[in-house]
């Protein structure tokens, strides 16, 4: 894989924040999971859900 | 951001010397407290005033004190100083529940009881409890001193019934009786609550007789509906079977509306929620 990071000393780079990028997919996939409702948008408010789930009970 | 306009800080040592300064300065002149809303709406110059008339060095306007039954909360008192009050955890622990959730510590820290009913902002957590609990305001003007229910002072978004030379000196909370029962729960996601919502109940063994439901910061003002209070009196059991209906009545009569903390239909919905909780938590 090929990024535009710099290189820090000997050679060194974060590793950390790799697992930052999935988080809001993890979270919407988690949701979509125990509820049944896709959310596409971040953040995940309680409203947004509540109202995916409103127009998912509407749709029949 | 633009600079802070200049103005001038004016310190009086009297409710009566704070009221003929405001008198006298009309539109250019504001009354003073924490500074927690002012100053932040004097910075964005949302709001301009060359005067302030800082109450924070009047003599103990920021008691607090128990009076012929009624706790009694002088209007400089900051929110962090009820919250802390023995005397208000004593005698009103729901008033310090409330309190220690307002806003953040720095705001509470500076922010005062009197300048959050007097700024009128509509996401007040006080304002909406205190409509509930039946408080009073204390006010002194020009002409002397009056007492106005806490519903009578907070007429829209931003405003209130006092007048130009009208400071509030202190408000006058009744003591729930042996009977009553009360709760403060709000949803709160951002800055500012969503909503807020007070209940107080007066129960006799199973049968609750007497209630008082409050929903704020949902709509412009505190509001509370005959229909929804009557529809939360009865037994247990037949409040239980009422709480939707009291619930879609109390949404009507506060009439949501949109902003930054949710839609009206969804704040309609969480009146539904909350409502029940809070009868819930009454009663626990």
């Amino acid at each position: 894989m090929q990024n535009q990071d710099g290189v820090g000393p000997f050679g060194a780079k974060g590793g950390g924040e790799a697992s930052l990028n999935s988080m809001a997919a993890n979270i919407a996939n988690a949701v979509d999971r125990a509820v049944g409702v896709r959310i596409r948008q971040a953040p995940l408010t309680p409203e947004r859900v509540w109202r995916a789930l409103k127009e998912k009970r509407d749709k029949g | 951001m633009m600079p802070l306009r200049k103005f001038t800080i004016h310190q009086p040592k009297t409710i009566a010397e704070a009221s003929q300064m405001l008198a006298e300065f009309g539109e250019k002149g504001r009354l003073y407290a924490g500074g927690t809303e002012l100053l932040l709406s004097m910075k964005h110059d949302l709001l301009r005033y060359e005067h302030l008339v800082d109450v924070k060095t009047i003599p103990d306007l920021n008691k607090i004190e128990m009076k012929n039954g009624s706790l009694t909360i002088g209007s400089t008192a900051t929110h962090r100083a009820i919250e802390r009050a023995s005397i208000v955890k004593q005698n009103l622990p729901v008033l310090a529940e409330m309190e220690t959730k307002v806003a953040n510590v720095r705001v509470r820290a500076s922010g005062t009881l009197g300048g959050n009913l007097c700024f009128a902002e509509p996401h007040s957590d006080p304002a909406t409890l205190l409509v509930a609990l039946g408080a009073k305001a204390q006010v002194q003007g020009k002409s002397g001193a009056k007492t106005v229910a806490i519903d009578k002072l907070i007429t829209g978004a931003y405003e209130t019934s006092l007048a130009a030379d009208e400071v509030l000196a202190a408000v006058e909370i009744p003591l729930p009786a042996k009977s009553q029962r009360a709760a403060y729960l709000k949803f709160q996601l951002k800055e500012r609550p969503t909503l807020g919502l007070a209940l107080v109940l007066d129960v006799d063994g199973d049968t609750i007789k007497k209630a008082v439901a409050v929903v704020g910061s949902v709509s412009a003002v505190p509001t509370q509906s005959n229909q929804t209070n009557s529809l939360l009196t009865g037994t247990r059991s037949q409040v239980d079977k009422q709480l939707t209906d009291a619930a879609e009545a109390l949404a009507q009569a506060a009439d949501p509306v949109d902003d930054l903390e949710g839609g009206a239909d969804y704040k309609r919905h969480l009146i539904g929620v909350f409502l029940r909780r809070a009868f819930i938590k009454a009663l626990a």
